[in-house]
């Protein structure tokens, strides 16, 4: 390799690895907003990132998408993968940026604090682990155009077909990669759901795991990814938990708002308890099992309505938690005294 | 060299060889990338409605569509019973102190706003002063108005006028009686103990500040229901019993932090009584 080459490669090296850097150093820098850096939706979604990356795809994999993004020439399928693995990423990033604020907006209404002010002022905190998701998921997006687009270069001149040739088989592999990931995962839910709120009389396990909530949401997801596909392998699970998630997520919005009908705040607080838990659930069941699942795969088909899940989930799980915001901030009874 | 005598199989085998070397290692291991995705692919693609019927090649063992269909019949099953008990659990389902715990929220949250909204209020305010003595306080307020205040102690009785306005700073957050507000004036001493409750917009910014809300164990009644009101910095406690009918606070009482589960049977620093009706007194501007 030539000396130019090599040069080539360092600078492409460094603007990978610097460019994000000063983005989030630009990002924190320029905030004229007074939360501090938080440390907690960070480890949330660095852990979170690696082990869903892991339970989804083998070393190899992980280790040629680097490459790849640091400026070393693969060959086209291994481009293909690579580029469906920084896609993968900025999604995962985002997930786990929209389920921190899920998180901190459960913990805020734990604790029980800080009147009107304190309670904006959390959810203010907690929106932070959105735009850190969106942040590390615009990074982690931009290997993925330029493997894409040097993909969208290759076949142009590319002339190789199948050939008739006894298949290889795919060397079997991954499976500690995907077990650590999975523990690494089952470790980050764990520190979620007992994390204690701030002196407050309920943990944030207490609002997740609803079991009525978390018995639908997988049960729907089951059925529906038996009916839309005749393997759970693929994309159908991903279906499933979305919309399972949706529909109880819908479910418990119409009871609340019967709720605020009849002015019966149990009916609301029961409803909101179903929401948050719902979408806790199908999150939980999509980071789990459904993405991981359909990384794995190599079936790439019916990804448009994939790809509408994975950045349509996340927006609708914010206006949720907005709705869900308003319904605590809203005073119920006042119109009826 | 005469290709009469050689087989497909020796012209295959002699083409491969001569070529062997000509293929770059970029495209063979992009066709070894291709085929591996194919046959990844193809172990992947859901086996055929003929394949389900029945065993149609000798490859496929007969029970295998059996067990598929087991498998199939017994995921169905599950995510059936799934369904059918969460939505059992749900309608069955009470309420539960998550649902107390946001009932709370609510709940002072809703008085927040009644109080926000008020246009009157009267309340009677007990307090010791620094000797241990009683001290009683009328206080009538009318929006727009001055807040009339009827003081009545050691010294006698005495009818004042102060301005109902938002305090920044509370006395309900500095140590009771001995705590003094930094910065009051000698001619403001009076207004210190009752400067939270000189008007309902007053009381509210009390209540709105930050405070966090704990139940009350036992004190939920029908028409009436209690929280208290804690904050980290705060020497004190507030127990606040609201009115379910109205959601108007009906009295609010003032006690040491270190009360804990004693605090209904200890006594309050100070206690204050609302009444939401019209002033039994008549309003008089200075």
């Amino acid at each position: 390799m030539s000396a130019s080459s090599n040069g080539n490669n360092r600078v492409s090296m460094v603007v990978t690895i610097g460019m994000p850097l000063a983005l989030i150093a630009g990002l924190a820098l320029s905030g004229r907003f007074e939360y501090p850096l938080s440390l907690r939706w960070g480890i949330l979604i660095l852990v979170g990132e690696i082990a869903l990356l892991l339970t989804g795809f083998k070393w190899s994999e992980i280790v040629n998408a680097f490459r790849q993004a640091g400026g070393r020439r693969t060959a086209t399928g291994a481009s293909e993968r690579s580029a469906y693995f920084w896609e993968a990423a900025a999604r995962n990033a985002l997930h786990l940026g929209v389920l921190g604020t899920l998180v901190g907006f459960v913990i805020q209404i734990c604790s029980n604090t800080g009147g009107q002010a304190g309670f904006m002022f959390a959810l203010g905190s907690a929106l932070l682990s959105t735009v850190y998701g969106l942040v590390l998921a615009a990074i982690l997006s931009t290997p993925a155009v330029r493997s894409l687009w040097a993909i969208g270069n290759a076949q142009a001149v590319e002339t190789v077909g199948a050939i008739g040739a006894s298949p290889v088989v795919c060397a079997s592999g991954g499976r500690w990669g995907h077990a650590l990931g999975h523990v690494l995962f089952l470790a980050l839910i764990l520190w979620i759901l007992f994390s204690p709120a701030a002196a407050g009389p309920a943990m944030p396990l207490d609002w997740f795991v609803h079991w009525p909530a978390w018995l639908v949401v997988f049960g729907g997801a089951l059925a529906l990814g038996l009916m839309s596909g005749r393997t759970l392998k693929t994309g159908s699970l991903v279906l499933g938990f979305a919309f399972a998630g949706l529909i109880g997520s819908l479910l418990g919005v119409v009871q609340a708002l019967q709720g605020f009908s009849q002015a019966s705040i149990a009916a609301v607080s029961e409803g909101i308890t179903f929401m948050i838990s719902s979408c806790f659930a199908a999150f939980a069941g999509l980071l789990a099992i459904g993405l991981p699942l359909q990384d794995r795969s190599h079936n790439r088909r019916g990804m448009s309505l994939s790809r509408v899940i994975w950045y349509g989930f996340p927006i609708v799980t914010l206006l949720l938690i907005a709705l869900a915001i308003l319904m605590v901030m809203v005073p119920i009874k006042i119109e009826n005294s | 060299m005469s290709w009469k005598g050689l087989s497909k199989h020796d012209v295959d085998r002699l083409l491969r060889r001569a070529f062997r070397d000509d293929m770059p290692t970029e495209i063979e291991e992009q066709m070894h990338w291709r085929l591996r995705e194919l046959w990844q692919r193809a172990s992947e693609a859901a086996p055929t409605p003929a394949h389900a019927a029945g065993p149609v090649s000798g490859a496929t063992p007969g029970w295998f569509p059996l067990v598929l269909n087991l498998r199939r019949a017994l995921l169905a099953a599950c995510a059936v019973v799934m369904l059918v008990s969460g939505g059992a659990l749900r309608i069955g389902h009470t309420s539960s102190f998550l649902a107390e715990s946001f009932a709370l929220r609510q709940t002072a949250s809703s008085v927040i706003g009644r109080l926000e909204r008020a246009r009157q209020m009267e309340c009677r305010l007990q307090a010791r002063d620094e000797q241990g003595r009683v001290v009683r306080y009328s206080i009538s307020w009318v929006e727009g108005r001055n807040s009339r205040v009827e003081m009545e102690g050691p010294a006698g009785k005495e009818v004042r006028f102060a301005p109902a306005q938002r305090m920044r700073t509370s006395v309900v957050n500095v140590p009771w009686p001995a705590g003094r507000m930094v910065g009051s004036r000698p001619q403001e001493r009076w207004l210190e103990p009752i400067r939270d409750f000189l008007s309902a917009p007053a009381v509210a910014g009390l209540m709105a500040g930050q405070w966090r809300v704990a139940p009350v164990p036992g004190s939920g009644e029908k028409d009436r229901t209690a929280f208290l009101m804690t904050a980290p910095a705060s020497p004190n406690l507030i127990l606040v019993v609201v009115d379910l009918h109205t959601y108007l606070p009906v009295s609010l009482a003032l006690f040491p932090a270190g009360s804990g589960s004693q605090l209904l049977n200890s006594g309050p620093l100070f206690s204050v009584e609302f009444q939401w009706d019209s002033p039994s007194t008549p309003l008089r501007q200075p």
